[in-house]
């Protein structure tokens, strides 16, 4: 499964390495240690959906499907503007970032409708972003 | 450079705040909403299909919009159309887009279990537009 974890390596570190460009309080957390109090923040939630073929040489294609979660407190003035400008962020650091070589294509799959979060204290907007990955790797 | 989808959604607000009558306020999605001036529209939906197209995106951008108006004033219902049609047109005149097409509309309905009565109604708008990968 190297391909897989190259996916989410790249991922994890393309969003961390600019916690200070993407604005305050923006950390890259796994889903399970989710802190809300650390708002606005980017859940890398990693989804992977597999379509392998073999080819005569050896090589197994998957199809990886990563969400990146934004979720954006309603402390902040214009939420959506703040959602927006971490969704700009991301998207950016992943196209341009330097990506490991089993990583062959990738592409953004689209967005989930803006959800309001009316149970908490303050609001919360939310948003999930989708991107898949075509990796290639030799078959073993 | 602010989000493509973004400059779309405060175009529209801009659009019906700026040239709607009868449009008290203009919210987005995760702003503090007061249920005290009335009629009011809120901007948000947010959905994107994504379709690669040569070195671009196609993106199919969902966009709705929802309008909350006083519950009493049920003989206001023609008055609450005329809105509704107002800001459609102008939803309709946003620029930098491919197209516009209403996909889904809800009708008036009252909300219950309030203290004030409010009729609230939806509609959503499918945007196309291309936008640069990665910008």
């Amino acid at each position: 499964m190297t391909a897989k974890n190259d996916v989410l390596k790249f991922v994890v570190e393309s969003l961390h390495m600019a916690i200070e460009h993407v604005g305050p309080n923006v950390f890259s957390y796994d889903f399970d240690t989710f802190t809300p109090g650390l708002l606005p923040y980017v859940i890398v939630k990693i989804e992977e959906a597999e379509a392998s073929e073999s080819s005569t040489f050896r090589k197994v294609y998957r199809n990886i499907g990563v969400s990146v979660g934004i979720h954006v407190s309603s402390l902040y003035d214009d939420a959506i503007e703040v959602l927006y400008a971490v969704r700009k962020s991301v998207s950016t650091l992943i196209e341009n970032g330097a990506k490991p070589a089993t990583i062959i294509d990738f592409n953004e799959l689209g967005a989930s409708e803006i959800e309001e979060d009316l149970t908490t204290e303050r609001s919360l907007l939310i948003q999930t972003i989708g991107f898949n990955f075509l990796t290639r790797e030799t078959d073993h | 450079m602010i989000h493509p989808t973004l400059v779309i959604l405060k175009q529209a607000a801009d659009l019906i705040r700026n040239n709607t009558d009868g449009i008290k306020q203009t919210f987005f999605l995760g702003d503090n909403k007061q249920y005290s001036d009335l009629p009011q529209v809120t901007i948000g939906g947010g959905e994107e299909e994504i379709e690669p197209y040569h070195n671009k995106y196609i993106v199919n951008l969902s966009l709705r919009l929802t309008w909350h108006f006083v519950g009493n004033e049920t003989d206001n219902l023609e008055k609450f159309n005329q809105i509704m049609a107002d800001c459609d047109s102008k939803i309709k005149s946003i620029v930098g887009v491919h197209s516009i097409n209403e996909s889904e509309a809800t009708p008036i309905t009252r909300i219950e279990g309030i203290e004030i009565a409010l009729l609230t109604c939806s509609k959503t708008y499918s945007v196309k537009y291309i936008r640069s990968r990665g910008f």
